[in-house]
Order: structure tokens, then C-alpha cells, then sequence
């Protein structure tokens, strides 16, 4: 029998099971786990290991810049405006600035900056500044708030960072498109048959009744999110690690198989030294993989639910270092990418020529990002979640 | 109406057949994993007494002496992912599953993870802990607790210092170990983190620093003294609220998520906390009065608790009596939701119906079908290897078009494997 | 592992009983098969490699193995030991000369490939004894009842036995599972007075240039450009790699083999051992792939006592890492970059593929000794493990790495200390005039008692051009040792080489045993299985006194030769005289 699980799930079989689960209503508990149909989808992507923003959104129109940065200096970066540019290899996110999809937030840390990156990773993902070794972090928070252990997946790594933590839940990380696959047994199809076993409801045993509705749930969640798997898409992604990342992250969204936040990774930006050409790869990398990803969502329809947020644990000093490279620094800024936001450069301008430290000064807290997309995109109280009150942004 | 039954009188069988199959599935499911065939009918023979000694006074197994025997050689060699493997082997051969069940209900109730205290060798002593004492007297092993170097880590035990106390490691002593929520203020918490201090973790031994620790007066829960750590464990225990907390954790895990049935009165977990406290808080004790009680095996109960991937997956494998590797079962365990040794965060792992979100029951899935390869082909009629594996299985207590599936003798041993670990009544205990 | 030990032994009592055939090789069976084989199997002289079998002591020490005996005792063998009894009756012959007669002469055995995924196989057999293969058909055609039928034209008799049809004319056996190739094989036959006009493998131009020369014992023909049509995995070879370590390492074999045209491979077995060798047709690389052969700085291989095996890899590092955007993938090459960054930072600035890696010679030798214990056993025991690399331009680079060295360690410890580890001591040492800088982890406190200590504690030291990393301070004195005693100017030998001390190897096994015994019970081995498996991997080692393997590119071709020198037998004094064999001396085979 060259019966396919597609074959099987739309009602091919003469068993009625296609029609059966897709007719299926599911349990207040899994509808609640399950993002919905007008859900919004939040990707937090963190470039690990302090961005040097100061090359990334490039003030250009600043004398000191250049003086600052006397090998580094991008001399003709894509300009945004008559003093802001974005490095050359950020082309396709110019574009998207220009459509008015991209949100800058000049200025984005936290007081007394720490230039570990364990630390300063640790706060920003507790999105708290005490001194003890925090247990749990601001998205973790934000599932256990949500009463949602779904809210928050971990894609293109099996590491659940501090972030997602929660009391109560951890969310789930997946590698890639492999840990959503329906399989089965090498060499035999036994999908049509396991189905026959999930067809009779179970009403005299709630505990097994919800086993029950959650497989049915699981395959047809497998069966969408296989129609999205890569190669599907008519946007081609780069074959580059951030693209795969992103990529996933694309299907997760559009079968909505998982979650509503994905928290994916691109690390590599701690450029102490010869920083130009691996800087503008880093740069390149993401321009790429950010690219498709949008132009996936506006494929698929999506692209005003789902918002990507792109933060990095530190800027980098103002001034570059003897190896032509940059150190540890702190404030920076962060972007929101999503034809969402209120698009354009928001804050005032940092100010090379008042640098605390050799630094860019702080200007704005960077809870008020998180509890500006909590509250405005999320819809998710911020204020138990980030430890505080903190005013959110206009940015979206 | 009737005046409610006390929840732990003991169940009397009307006939000798009542000791009937079903019955012997339940209580080894929930004593242990899924049973094997040889275990059903050795746990069958005599009765509910006879299956009740198996399981308190059990007879370690080949593998067991195997494992024991290589014990120190693993925790030698390797990280916290080695030992786990190891506990998961003896999850997969012991005779006394019991203990690893009650030592894992430990681990999620006294949840610390390793991806904090980055130490396999202080995980798998705390695991060492909760597999020796975890059946024994719980105030006595609360107070170990206290000094177990992975929790101190994992609470910020080194942080708690006279001059600067750190309430961590009190607040969740209150909150999750011992009281629950509501029992307790916040001052209490304050005074209790003084209790502690003192107490460190130094290149992995215990120490108590007595420069460190708070000799001052501490009020806590109204009294007033000269406390330190073991005091505020005793001064929990003294309490009603402790017992009731403690016996939900055990009744959670091993009767229901909830108790199904008003038959017992509307507080059945303080009745059982008393009947706990009654017992010196031996756990061993307690779970030998649940067992044998009308509460355990009433049908409410039958099949009311979600397997969690532990039990779900070395069920699967001791029932089949196949072997798995076990850091493959870690891996795949971790993709269920249940990587041991890193419980998702201080309340440890959510359990239920939390276990059933979509990319879990896909890890189920991929589990079955990976096992189902193992098991070695059943040299017998299709039919008759179907029926065998509903009683195996299922108790023989399945929908009627599921046992005809089972029984039509159509499909291979492997689809027919697959067919049964998929089924909603074997993800159910 | 069980499992394949008695496959091992039934592929190999299966291959002993089958060689024992007549000694005249006539002319090859090519002429017979299909222009278009993809793979074909040749025995080309079984008495001889039966003789080198024996000769070598290979054959008695399997036979007289516990493995062995244990294999005799399986269900496997005793299902075999049925079949040949049955055999036995009804032929009236010893198991020996029916094998003798059944095989006797030459065979081949090709693979085509036919449509889709499907392949087919045609045997073909020279026999000298046709009579008894008369019997054997007609023993099978009566067990096959209504599945066998035969006819007979002439002097040929065809058969079908279930799906396989068979042919015997004269002196061939001709089997296949489809009679169109064995008819085809025929006309091949017939037509073969007149060979300019038939075409069969004979008059493969691949096939020809690989196997015209070649005398062994056994050889495999893979036609790799029709694997490669057909099967486009085999293709991808030749596609950048996803993996830096795979691209390193095996870049330019996998190159090689993805635009070969065919393959040959052979095995001899000879008085001292087994030689097995592979070679491929002239296949002209790309100019990036350069990097993988380099000719200079070539060394002569390092010889030390207590050395259980050594690796030797020859690669110019540098020109494969300035060819990143050509022979890996672009993920690869974005964390090439990273990585190069990370460098950067720890060494203040060096920049990895400028002030690294020019330094560096072509030559990697991994040096693996005999483990010195530390004061407490540690479990597992690792070897001592040294990596000698060349480095030129000395005194500036040494001191370089020396303060690299203390950098990297450093690092280490915050993150140690961040994860309130044992911290590295930081140590020096200096050995026949050269110094040694160690960094080892505190030892455990007394009262620690999960505490383990690894006789692992890296340490790096500079031997007048060569730079030595160690896995402890023991392994950069043996080196030191190996570089003094090995003549600057000894032989040299291009290429990749591994060459193994079985006896150490084993005696690593036996130091380890409780560790692997317990690894393969957290595999779900019970303990019983898991010590047999231990037992019978040290046998099987045992049987030989070492091997080396080499592996090198000439003029065009990619060529591999290994050879597998059988152990002596202890307490056989007698075998020793008759066959006195060199003493295994490392490296110098």
C-alpha cells in the first residue's frame, strides 16, 4: 500500500479519520498552548558577543566618528539619513529601512555596564541588574505569566539560554526541521494505522482523552509544518547558518506548529582585532538570512504579525583598539524589523563627543524594549514580567 | 449523602479473584515502570500481600549488581549526561523501581539543574542522595538537602552571608520544598535566610562557616530563638501546612493529578499529610499504606496520570524487555521535555498535561518508532501476539475497535509495537 | 559487535574454504562481463592467497582462537555445518574438495546497474570440476521441487532454482538472477575467436589501464564514473565540504575519488601478513586541491619506544585556508572567519592565517605513547599523546607561543574558577635542555571522594625547529626523545601515514577495561557481553603485530597501501624457525 501521511490526513483513507481530525476540536488547555490564528510571532534574534554598533549603524556625519575610528571608519556607508548609514554589506536591510520596516533604538543598556559577556548576557536576559546569579529570565517569565510553556522555543540549537527560563517552564529547543517529523518505524508506514487507535474518543478517561487530542494535534501539526519544511518556499534562503536558523524559524510560524517567540542566535561579534572583514561578513550574514526570512512572511501573508528583535549584549568601544579591532563596551543600539514597527531612527543621537568611559552613554533602559514589545506586541502584562514599571517606546 | 471514607483505609478484595490483572497492572505502573510479563505474574501469585512485599522488600536483579558494581567507574569518567545514563540503565534493569521512582520525584521536587551548578559530580551526588534516603524519613531529608552541595550551588548558598544575606535558598525552602505558597510571610523568609548563612559549598564539600553565619534571634512563623538551618527545617515540619505539602507532592505522583472522586472527603491531602506525620514522615511507610488502600484502587484512579517521559520511555522498554541505549534515551528524553539533571527551572518539571505539547508528543513518536526497531520479532501468530500485548500492555481495557485492530492479525510485529506505544492508554498510568 | 564477529567468521571460513582452488590462473574473465559493470570482484589466485594465509599464521591463529571456537559453537555455524553435511551425502565428497571442485579455476562477479535504484549481478566461473557442479544443480533442483526447472540444448544446460537462473557450457558456470545477462555472457563466449567486435569489460578503457598490470591475489574494479552517473550522491563528493575538520582531513581524498574515473582494489595475503591496496586512474585535480599534497618540508617519521601508534598528516595549512571560499561551504567558511576572530583575541591580536599559520610547516605527526600513570590511577588512561608540527623562523615564534600558551591558560581559569573547578597550575620543566610549560589541574583534596585525576595536563614545548604539544608533561619528554633519536635526514615518505602497535594498542585496551566494559553497559550490554566483547576485540588485535597504513598521491593517482603484519606466535618456536620474521620494529615497515 503507497499510502503517503498526506494521503492519510486528508480524509483519503476510508476510515474518516482525515475529515475526523481535522473537524477535531481540541481542549481549552491546547487551544491555549496552540498560537492562533491572529496571533503575533516575535523573533529574538541576539548577535552574541557585543555587536560593534558604531559600524553597524553608522554616524557618519560625525567628525569624531572618524577620528575615532581612523582604520575602521566606513567611509560611504548606505545612507539613511544625512548623518546615519548602515554598513555597505547591509544592503538589503537599507531597503527595507526605506519601505519603512525597520525601527532603530539609538542608545539601548543598562546602568554601571558590565564588559563580561557571561554578566552582561545574564542581564540582559534576567532583564535585572542585581547582583545575585539570576534563576530566570524576562521570556521565561513572560511563558510562566502566560501560563504558555509554548510561548518561547529555542531554535537552531539544543541550549535553552537564561532568557527563556521561567519557574515553570523552559519552553522547547529544537535543532532543525527533523525534531518536528512524524515518524515511523524503518520501512513501514503505520501512520494510517496508529490513527485508527486515536479516532474513539476516550470520554470516561479524561487523563487518557487528552493524550489523545494532543497526538491528534501533534500530527496535524506535523503534517503543516512538513508542507513548510525548506525547499517549499519560494524564497531561497542562504545557505548560511543564521538562514537555516531563520529559516525554521519561518516554518514554525507559518504551520504554527510551536511557538510565538523563537529565540535564535548569530554569534561571532566579539571583534577585538582585524575586525573589517569578519565584521562585514557577520554583518553580511545577517543581511541575507533577514532578508528571506521577511520576504517569507510576506509570501506567506505573515508579515505584519511577526516582529524581529535584534539586540547584542554590548556595543563596542567608541574609539578602536591597536589591533584594529574593538573592545567591550556598552549602550547600543537596537533594532525592531517588521512592517509593524514605527519605522525609522528613534532617540537622540550618541554623543562621541560626551563618551562615559571611553563609551557611548546609556539613554535608554533596555526594559522599556522588552516591556514595549511585552505590552504592545505580545500583549502580555510586562510589569510582573520585567520587575517593574517601565515605560514602553513608540516603536511599534 | 455518606460521611466520607478515610482516604488510606485498606482496600479488601471480595474474592480471590479480585486480585485481578488490572489491578496488578495499576499498582506496578505506579510503583515502577510498565511491567514485563514476568513481572505480572510473579507480582500475580500471592495476592496483594505477596505483590506489596515484592515491591518494598525487592531482590536486586543481575543488572542491578552489574550497574552498582560500575557505579564509581562512570561518576569517575564523565559529566553529569554519564551518570545520568547510568541511572537511566538502572531505571531500565533494577528490581526495586520504587526507589528511582521516588528518587526522580525527588529530583523534581528538590529541582536543581545542572545547566547552573555545571558540576556532573555534585548532580550525581545530590542523585545519590535522593536514591538512598529518598524512601527513608523526609525531614531527614530535608536537612541533607540543606547541606547538598549542588543545591547550595544551584541557591546561591555561597552568596547568604551575615552581612548579606541572600533569601534564595529560604524562599524556595518555603515555597517549593516544604510549606507552599501562603504559608508563610515574607519576614519569615527574611529571618529563615539568616538561619542559613553560613552554610557553603567549598570545591565541592560542605562546609558550615561559623564567621559567616547570623547567631542573632530570628522570629520565624511567631517564635523566636537562636536559630540555624536544621531548626528552621523542624520548625516546618512542626507545622500542619509541611505534611499536607508533602503528601500532595507523593499523591501527585503516585495516586492522581487529582483526586477524582468526593468519596474521600474534600482534604484528602491533609488527611494524608496526617497520616504521614503519623509515620515519623517515612515515606517507604506511606507509600506502603497508599498501595494497599481503597483510595489507590478505586476506578476513579484507574489511568489518571500522565506518564512522564521517564516513565513513558523505560516503561516502553522494560515491558518490551528490549535494551535501549541510555544516552540515546537521555537524548530522546531531553526532546520530551525531560532532560534529568536539568529541570526546566525551580519548580522542576510541570508534569501532566504540560508533557503533551506538540514537539513532545512528536518525541514520543520518534521514540516508538525507534524502539519498535529493537525489539526483537515475536516468533508467534499475529493474532495471538496481538492479545498477548493487550493484556501485556493495555490490562486487556481497551476501546472495542482497538482490540480488534490487536487482534485481526493483519500487521507486522513492528506496526503492531508501534500501533500500541502510540496509543493514548499506554502514555497513561 | 557480536554480530559482526560472526559474520566476520562466516565471511572468513566462507573465503578459506572457497580458495582452495587450482593453481593455474588462465586469462582473465573480463572478455565474459558486461562493458558497463560498475563493480566487479575478481578472485584472480586463491591458492596463493590461501598459501599466504597459512604461511603468515593468520589461518591458525583464527582457527585456534577462543572467538573461534565460540563462533563454531553459534547458531550461524551450525546452520552452515547442516547444509554442507546434506552436501556431503549426496556428493560423497569431503567439504574440501567439494568447495575445491565447486570453485575451482577463476571467478568474477559483476554488479550493473538496471533501472531506478535497482542493480543486477552476473557470477561467472572458470570450473574444473564440472561434474560435481552437475551434482550440486541437481540437489538444489530437487529441493526447489516446482520452483527449479532446467533444459538442455547441446552441450549447455540451463536451470532456474527459485529466481536464480543458471548456465553451465564446458568449462563455465554462468549465474545470474535475469538469463538475458547470462545469454548475453554467452554470445560474449562464442564471439570471444573473434574479440575486436565484442564489446565486454575486457574492452573498458578504465578497466584496462587500472587492471592490466595488476597481479593480486583478490582486487574490486568500481567504475566510479558510472557509480557516480548513477548513484548522484557519490557525485556531491566533490562539492565544498560542510565540515572544516572533514575538509582538512579528508578534502582532498573525497576530491579524488568524486572525479576518478574508476577505482581498484586489492588484497594479498603474503608470509608475514596481508597487504591490501587501492589505487585510482589518472585524475587531474584542481589547483586549490594543491594544498591537501604538498611536497616540501617532508619529514622523516618520528620513532620512539612506548609508542603505540603515530599519524601522519601533510598539509599546507595556510594555502587551505586561503582557498576557505572554494573547498568549504559558506557556513563554513562565516565560522572559519569566527574562528579566526577568536584567535585574534586571545592571542592579542595574532592574526591567524598571517602570523600563524606560515609558520607551520606541512607536516602534522600525531605521536600516541604508552600511558605513564599518574601517582593515582586515573580511569580512563589515556595515552600519552604529543602533536610534533614544524615550525620555522623559531626563536620569534616560540616565544610566541609560549606566551600564547600562558594567555590560553588563563583564560581557562576564569572560566574554571566561574564553574569553581579545580584551577591549572601553571609549571615548567626542562628536558635534555628544552623547556616544557605544563598547566595541570590542582590535584582532588583527600577527602574528595568522586575526585578523579586525569594523567591529562597540556603541555607545549619547542624542539629546535619543531613544536611539540603534549597531553602531559611525560608525552613532550618522549617526544623530545623520538625528535633527538630520529635521524633529521632519514627516510622520508610523502604522504598520509598511520602506523599501529597492535601489542600496545592492546595493552591500552586491558589498562582501560573496566571503563570500556562500563561503557558498554550504559549501551545496555549486560556485563557478561560487555567483558566478551572486550576479550574478543583484544584477540582479534592480538592476532597482529601492527599495521601501517600509507597513503599518498603519485604523479595522478591517489594510491593506498596497508599492510597488516600477523603476529608471531608465542611459544611456536618451530614456526618461528621455519618462518623467522623481522621483529616489528615501529615504523619500519
Amino acid at each position: 500500500m503507497d499510502l503517503n501521511r498526506r494521503d492519510f490526513l486528508a480524509g483519503s483513507v476510508g476510515l474518516g479519520i482525515g475529515s475526523y481530525l481535522a473537524s477535531l476540536t481540541l481542549p481549552t488547555w491546547l487551544q491555549a498552548a496552540a498560537a492562533g490564528a491572529n496571533d503575533r510571532f516575535l523573533v529574538v534574534l541576539q548577535l552574541t558577543g557585543g555587536n560593534d554598533a558604531l559600524n553597524t549603524i553608522i554616524p557618519f556625519g560625525d567628525d569624531l566618528y572618524h577620528r575615532l575610528r581612523p582604520t575602521l571608519r566606513i567611509a560611504k556607508p548606505l545612507p539613511l539619513d544625512d548623518h546615519f548609514g548602515l554598513h555597505p554589506r547591509l544592503g538589503k536591510l537599507r531597503a527595507r529601512f526605506d519601505a519603512g520596516q525597520v525601527a532603530v533604538q539609538h542608545g539601548v543598556g543598562y546602568p554601571n555596564p558590565n564588559r563580561s559577556h557571561f554578566r552582561s548576557l545574564d542581564i540582559w536576559h534576567s532583564a535585572s541588574v542585581a547582583e545575585d546569579t539570576p534563576l530566570t529570565g524576562w521570556l521565561g517569565r513572560a511563558a510562566d505569566r502566560a501560563a504558555n510553556q509554548d510561548l518561547v522555543w529555542r531554535v537552531g540549537s539544543r541550549d535553552v539560554p537564561l532568557a527563556m527560563r521561567g519557574r515553570g517552564s523552559a519552553g522547547a529547543a529544537i535543532e532543525g526541521p527533523e525534531d518536528l517529523r512524524w515518524r515511523n518505524p524503518a520501512g513501514i508506514d503505520t501512520d494510517a494505522l496508529v490513527a485508527t487507535g486515536l479516532t474513539e474518543r476516550r470520554a470516561g478517561s479524561p487523563a487518557v482523552e487528552a493524550v489523545r487530542a494532543a497526538t491528534v494535534d501533534a500530527m496535524q501539526r506535523c503534517q503543516r509544518a512538513a508542507q513548510f519544511e525548506s525547499g517549499s518556499s519560494a524564497v531561497p534562503y542562504p545557505g548560511t547558518g543564521l538562514g537555516e536558523r531563520l529559516q525554521l524559524a519561518a516554518q514554525l510560524f507559518a504551520s504554527r506548529v510551536g511557538p510565538r517567540v523563537a529565540y535564535v542566535s548569530q554569534d561571532g561579534y566579539d571583534t577585538h582585532s582585524r575586525q573589517a572583514d569578519p565584521h562585514g561578513d557577520l554583518l553580511g550574514e545577517l543581511d541575507g538570512a533577514l532578508d528571506a526570512f521577511c520576504a517569507h512572511m510576506e509570501q506567506l501573508g505573515l508579515a505584519d504579525r511577526v516582529l524581529v528583535f535584534v539586540f547584542s549584549e554590548f556595543g563596542r568601544r567608541a574609539a578602536e583598539n591597536a589591533s584594529r579591532g574593538t573592545d567591550h563596551g556598552a549602550a547600543a543600539p537596537v533594532m525592531l524589523v517588521s512592517p509593524a514597527v514605527q519605522a525609522g531612527l528613534h532617540g537622540g543621537r550618541p554623543r562621541l563627543d560626551q563618551l562615559q568611559d571611553g563609551d557611548v552613554a546609556l539613554d535608554v533602559d533596555f526594559r522599556r524594549v522588552y516591556a514595549t514589545l511585552l505590552e504592545k506586541w505580545l500583549a502580555i502584562d510586562p510589569i510582573p514580567v520585567v520587575g517593574g514599571e517601565y515605560k514602553s517606546l513608540p516603536l511599534v | 449523602m455518606r460521611s466520607p471514607v478515610p482516604p488510606l483505609t485498606p482496600w479488601q478484595p471480595t474474592s480471590g479473584h479480585d486480585w485481578s490483572r488490572r489491578k496488578i497492572g495499576h499498582l506496578l505502573r505506579r510503583s515502577g515502570f510498565a511491567p514485563s510479563a514476568t513481572a505480572i505474574q510473579e507480582h500475580g501469585e500471592r495476592q496483594i500481600h505477596g505483590a506489596l512485599h515484592r515491591i518494598f522488600e525487592p531482590q536486586p536483579s543481575a543488572g542491578d549488581k552489574t550497574l552498582d558494581s560500575i557505579e564509581k567507574t562512570v561518576l569517575g569518567t564523565k559529566d553529569s549526561e554519564a551518570y545520568a545514563a547510568w541511572w537511566l540503565q538502572k531505571m531500565l534493569q533494577t528490581g526495586d523501581p520504587l526507589r528511582e521512582r521516588c528518587a526522580l520525584m525527588w529530583h523534581g521536587h528538590f529541582a536543581t539543574s545542572d545547566a547552573k551548578v555545571a558540576s556532573g559530580k555534585l548532580m550525581a551526588r545530590q542523585c545519590r542522595l535522593f536514591r538512598q534516603h529518598g524512601l527513608g524519613d523526609v525531614r531527614d531529608l530535608a536537612r541533607k538537602v540543606t547541606r547538598d552541595c549542588a543545591m547550595l550551588r544551584f541557591l546561591d548558598g555561597n552568596r547568604n552571608r551575615k552581612d548579606h544575606p541572600n533569601e534564595n535558598f529560604a524562599r524556595e525552602i518555603f515555597e517549593l520544598f516544604l510549606l507552599g505558597i501562603g504559608n508563610y510571610t515574607e519576614q519569615d523568609i527574611r529571618e529563615a535566610a539568616r538561619a542559613f548563612t553560613g552554610y557553603r559549598e567549598e570545591n565541592g564539600r560542605f562546609v558550615f562557616r561559623k564567621d559567616l553565619h547570623d547567631t542573632g534571634p530570628k522570629t520565624v512563623f511567631g517564635k523566636t530563638g537562636n536559630f540555624d538551618g536544621d531548626d528552621i527545617i523542624d520548625l516546618c515540619f512542626a507545622r500542619e501546612e509541611c505534611a499536607t505539602f508533602l503528601a500532595r507532592r507523593i499523591r501527585a505522583t503516585f495516586l492522581a493529578a487529582e483526586v477524582a472522586t468526593p468519596r474521600y472527603g474534600a482534604d484528602v491531602d491533609r488527611q494524608l499529610g496526617q497520616e504521614l506525620r503519623a509515620l515519623d514522615f517515612n515515606v517507604g511507610a506511606f507509600l506502603r499504606r497508599l498501595f494497599e488502600s481503597e483510595i489507590f484502587f478505586d476506578p476513579a484512579h484507574y489511568r489518571t496520570l500522565v506518564k512522564s517521559p521517564v516513565e513513558y520511555a523505560v516503561g516502553a522498554a522494560r515491558a518490551l524487555e528490549v535494551r535501549v541505549p541510555a544516552d540515546q534515551l537521555y537524548d530522546s528524553l531531553a526532546k520530551m521535555g525531560q532532560r534529568l539533571f536539568a529541570p526546566p527551572g525551580v519548580q522542576g518539571w510541570a508534569g501532566g498535561q504540560a508533557w503533551l505539547s506538540s514537539a513532545r508528543v512528536v518525541a514520543r513518536n520518534q521514540f516508538a518508532s525507534r524502539i519498535v526497531e529493537e525489539v526483537t520479532a515475536a516468533d508467534e501468530d499475529p493474532k495471538a501476539r496481538g492479545v498477548r500485548l493487550s493484556q501485556l500492555l493495555f490490562d486487556d481495557f481497551i476501546p472495542k475497535e482497538v482490540r480488534k485492530v490487536l487482534a485481526n492479525g493483519k500487521h507486522s510485529d513492528a506496526q503492531l509495537l508501534h500501533y500500541c506505544l502510540m496509543l493514548p492508554e499506554f502514555h497513561v498510568a | 559487535m557480536r554480530v559482526c564477529t560472526r559474520s566476520l567468521f562466516l565471511g572468513f571460513s566462507l573465503l578459506l574454504s572457497q580458495l582452495t582452488f587450482s593453481q593455474e590462473a588462465t586469462r582473465s574473465l573480463a572478455h565474459l562481463l558486461p562493458i558497463d559493470s560498475a563493480v566487479v570482484v575478481e578472485l584472480n589466485d586463491g591458492t596463493a592467497l590461501l598459501k599466504g594465509l597459512a604461511d603468515s599464521g593468520l589461518e591458525q591463529r583464527v582457527l585456534t582462537s577462543s572467538v573461534y571456537r565460540d563462533y563454531q559453537s553459534s547458531d550461524d555455524s551450525r546452520e552452515v555445518e547442516q547444509l554442507l553435511k546434506v552436501l556431503r551425502q549426496q556428493t560423497k565428497l569431503t567439504t574440501r574438495t567439494l568447495v575445491q571442485h565447486v570453485l575451482a579455476g577463476q571467478g568474477a562477479l559483476s554488479m550493473q546497474f538496471g533501472g531506478g535504484r535497482s542493480t543486477k549481478l552476473l557470477f561467472v566461473s572458470r570450473l574444473k570440476h564440472p561434474k560435481t557442479v552437475d551434482k550440486l544443480v541437481q540437489i538444489a533442483l530437487t529441493i526447489a521441487g516446482e520452483n527449479g526447472s532446467q533444459r538442455r540444448v547441446g552441450s549447455i544446460h540451463r536451470f532456474r532454482v527459485g529466481g536464480l537462473r543458471g548456465c553451465r557450457s564446458g568449462d563455465l558456470l554462468l549465474l545470474s538472477q535475469e538469463s538475458r545477462l547470462i545469454e548475453e555472457a554467452l554470445a560474449r563466449q562464442n564471439a570471444s575467436g573473434n574479440p575486436s567486435e565484442t564489446a565486454s569489460l575486457a574492452k573498458n578503457a578504465r578497466y584496462q589501464q587500472l587492471r592490466g598490470n595488476d597481479g593480486s591475489q583478490l582486487s574490486v574494479y568500481f567504475d566510479a564514473a558510472l557509480i557516480r552517473k548513477h548513484r548522484p550522491a557519490v557525485a556531491k563528493l566533490i562539492e565544498p565540504r560542510k565540515n572544516a575538520g572533514e575538509s582538512i582531513l579528508f578534502g582532498g581524498y573525497l576530491r579524488a575519488l568524486g572525479q576518478c574515473g574508476a577505482l581498484l582494489a586489492s588484497l594479498d595475503a603474503t608470509a608475514t601478513g596481508l597487504r591490501i591496496g587501492a589505487t585510482t586512474d589518472d585524475t587531474e585535480l584542481p589547483g586549490s586541491h594543491s594544498c591537501f599534497f604538498p611536497t616540501k618540508s617532508i619529514l622523516p617519521p618520528l620513532v620512539g619506544p612506548g609508542q603505540i601508534g603515530r599519524l601522519t598528516l601533510q598539509r599546507n595549512p595556510l594555502a587551505w585556508w586561503q582557498q576557505q571560499g572554494t573547498l568549504v561551504t559558506e557556513a563554513v567558511r562565516l565560522n572559519m572567519q569566527r574562528f579566526q576572530t577568536d584567535i585574534a583575541n586571545v592571542l592579542g591580536g595574532a592574526d591567524f592565517d598571517e602570523q600563524i599559520l606560515p609558520y607551520l610547516g606541512n607536516e602534522a605527526q600525531l605521536l600516541f605513547f604508552t600511558a605513564q600513570p599518574a601517582t593515582r590511577r586515573p580511569e580512563p588512561l589515556l595515552p600519552d599523546m604529543a602533536l610534533v608540527l614544524p615550525c620555522t623562523d623559531k626563536a620569534e615564534f616560540a616565544d610566541q607561543l609560549r606566551v600564547a600558551f600562558q594567555t590560553l591558560i588563563s583564560f581557562t581559569n576564569i572560566e574554571r574558577m566561574q564553574n569553581q573547578e579545580r584551577p591549572l597550575m601553571l609549571g615548567a620543566d626542562l628536558y635534555e635542555g628544552f623547556p616544557i610549560s605544563y598547566a595541570k589541574p590542582l590535584p582532588p583534596t583527600a577527602d574528595d571522594a568522586l575526585g578523579v585525576e586525569y594523567n591529562f595536563a597540556v603541555s607545549m614545548a619547542v624542539h629546535k625547529d619543531r613544536l611539540i604539544i603534549g597531553s602531559n608533561v611525560a608525552a613532550a619528554r618522549r617526544a623530545i626523545d623520538a625528535l633527538r633519536k630520529t635521524p633529521h635526514e632519514g627516510a622520508r615518505r610523502s604522504g598520509d601515514s598511520l602506523f599501529v602497535d597492535a601489542g600496545q594498542l592492546v595493552e591500552l585496551l586491558v589498562a582501560n577495561r573496566a571503563t570500556l566494559i562500563a561503557q558498554g553497559i550504559l549501551e545496555g550490554k549486560s556485563a557478561e557481553e560487555a567483558a566478551y566483547e572486550q576479550h574478543a576485540l583484544q584477540e582479534i588485535i592480538g592476532w597482529f603485530a601492527g599495521s601501517q597504513i600509507d597513503l599518498h598521491r603519485q604523479q595522478e593517482r591517489l594510491a593506498l597501501d596497508a599492510k597488516l603484519v600477523v603476529a608471531a606466535k608465542q611459544g611456536d618456536p618451530d614456526k618461528q624457525e621455519t618462518a623467522p620474521k623481522s621483529p616489528v620494529n615501529k615504523g619500519s615497515f
